[in-house]
């Protein structure tokens, strides 16, 4: 719900360049790190990404669905958390629900939500139940995921055909200005999707806690 | 969503027009050269003939029109947000980056509705790291395996009177846990997944190869039309 299926032709070369290469960046260096470990956890991998595409059938109004990536980013760590976040990206650009060209920003701004999760949780889990701590976890898995957009619009918004359009000497106030307009028009979606998230995240994690415990981290 | 998934696997693997022949590389080369003049296109009209265009190509491989126009409008219902708040007044910008979002979703709905996803995964599995390639197979594979249960929990929750529609606090509280139990059901299939493979011989790579560059006289159409939809936006560009 936090993220946003960004399409086609909407954002500058640049910068969905850039987005893929660092998407790219980041596949690698999980690989690397993840380069001995046993097929089981590509498997799991494969089947939590599965999860969250059958939890993106769950709507939130015109404009959202579930992402259910907290849990996801919960379970399966930082990277393969991150990794799962690209493979649903891509899965969904090749549906037509988002663009191929910026599955590496959709990645980057799903994936730092979902990279964020387990780290949340784990601090959360000192002092709280298991599903008390994923909810929160899920709040600051969907607050870091509206900061990467903010990132990624605002420097949308300094492609050269804005900047020229801008008066002279405000250039970067009229990329911030469009982007925050953006921010005010989806911030009742996204609040309502944040709530969403760690209300779901909770209670599954919650169930996960008194049926399988030795599953979460 | 996950019926969206189904339907357009269904197309890929039961079509027989020229578009199901060609290989998945010669389909994937179409799509490189439709997004190239979707992406460097400033003009609404040759916008229009490009959405034309994939249209036509739709039409040519018996993909349902209808459902394929609403698998492409889902990322325009999302973009116009981003629209609204970038519009200039003109009717030019938003026209150009919808069109832009339609066109390119459109694109990936005939190369994925004409093409089986192991033929789909295989070429990019050759250019991905391993978590890559074989994740996509695995996620595309899984997911399949989890559709049934997840469409018969969702039937089961709504006869008991969870999600109803009428209480959405009351159907995130089944959702919620509906989701905690894909999960479980995910880690055991996982296993079971596992198992499977060691038993086949695993050896480090998922191999979902068979016909994707299996080069036929099929191909001489996505190949012609992307070197004709390339040269138009190259000599449209230079005339400019």
């Amino acid at each position: 719900m936090t993220h946003l299926h960004i399409a086609d032709g909407v954002l500058p070369v640049p910068l969905w360049l850039a987005g893929l290469l660092l998407a790219g960046g980041i596949v690698a260096l999980v690989s690397f790190r993840h380069r001995n470990d046993r097929a089981d956890r590509l498997a799991l991998l494969g089947a939590l990404a599965a999860v969250m595409l059958a939890a993106m059938a769950v709507p939130l109004g015109p404009f959202g669905h579930l992402g259910f990536a907290p849990v996801v980013g919960i379970l399966l760590g930082p990277g393969l958390g991150f990794v799962a976040a690209l493979l649903v990206n891509a899965i969904l650009a090749l549906l037509g629900h988002g663009g191929i060209t910026v599955v590496g920003l959709n990645a980057c701004v799903l994936g730092a939500g979902t990279a964020i999760a387990r780290p949340l949780y784990r601090a959360a889990r000192a002092r709280f139940a298991p599903g008390r701590s994923a909810a929160i976890g899920a709040v600051g898995s969907g607050l870091v995921s509206v900061l990467a957009l903010w990132i990624v619009l605002t420097l949308a918004g300094l492609e050269p055909a804005t900047l020229a359009a801008a008066e002279p000497g405000h250039e970067v106030h009229a990329a911030v200005t469009s982007t925050a307009r953006f921010f005010a028009l989806a911030s009742p979606f996204w609040a309502l999707g944040l709530a969403a998230e760690a209300v779901v995240s909770a209670l599954a994690v919650g169930f996960v806690s008194r049926v399988r415990p030795e599953l979460l981290p | 969503m996950n019926s969206d998934i189904a339907l357009v696997d269904l197309w890929a693997s039961s079509g027989r027009s020229p578009w199901h022949r060609a290989s998945a590389l010669a389909k994937m080369a179409f799509l490189a050269a439709l997004l190239f003049a979707v992406i460097t296109t400033r003009e609404p009209v040759v916008l229009g003939v490009l959405l034309a265009l994939v249209l036509a190509c739709l039409a040519t491989a018996r993909v349902p029109l209808g459902a394929a126009l609403l698998l492409g409008l889902y990322p325009v219902i999302f973009s116009s947000l981003f629209v609204l708040s970038r519009w200039d007044g003109t009717w030019q910008t938003p026209a150009l980056l919808l069109g832009r979002s339609l066109a390119g979703s459109l694109g990936a709905v005939l190369l994925v509705a004409t093409t089986p996803y192991p033929d789909l995964f295989a070429p990019i599995a050759r250019v991905t790291p391993r978590l890559v390639g074989d994740g996509l197979f695995l996620t595309y594979r899984a997911f399949f395996g989890l559709l049934h249960r997840a469409d018969r929990m969702w039937v089961a929750l709504r006869l008991r009177g969870g999600l109803t529609g009428r209480g959405l606090p009351r159907d995130l509280r089944y959702a919620g846990e509906g989701l905690g139990q894909l999960v479980l059901h995910s880690f055991d299939r996982s296993q079971r997944l596992y198992a499977v493979m060691q038993i086949r011989g695993h050896s480090g790579r998922v191999c979902g190869c068979r016909h994707w560059a299996d080069f036929s006289i099929a191909d001489l159409l996505p190949l012609g039309l992307a070197v004709v939809v390339v040269a138009a936006a190259v000599l449209r560009g230079a005339t400019r």
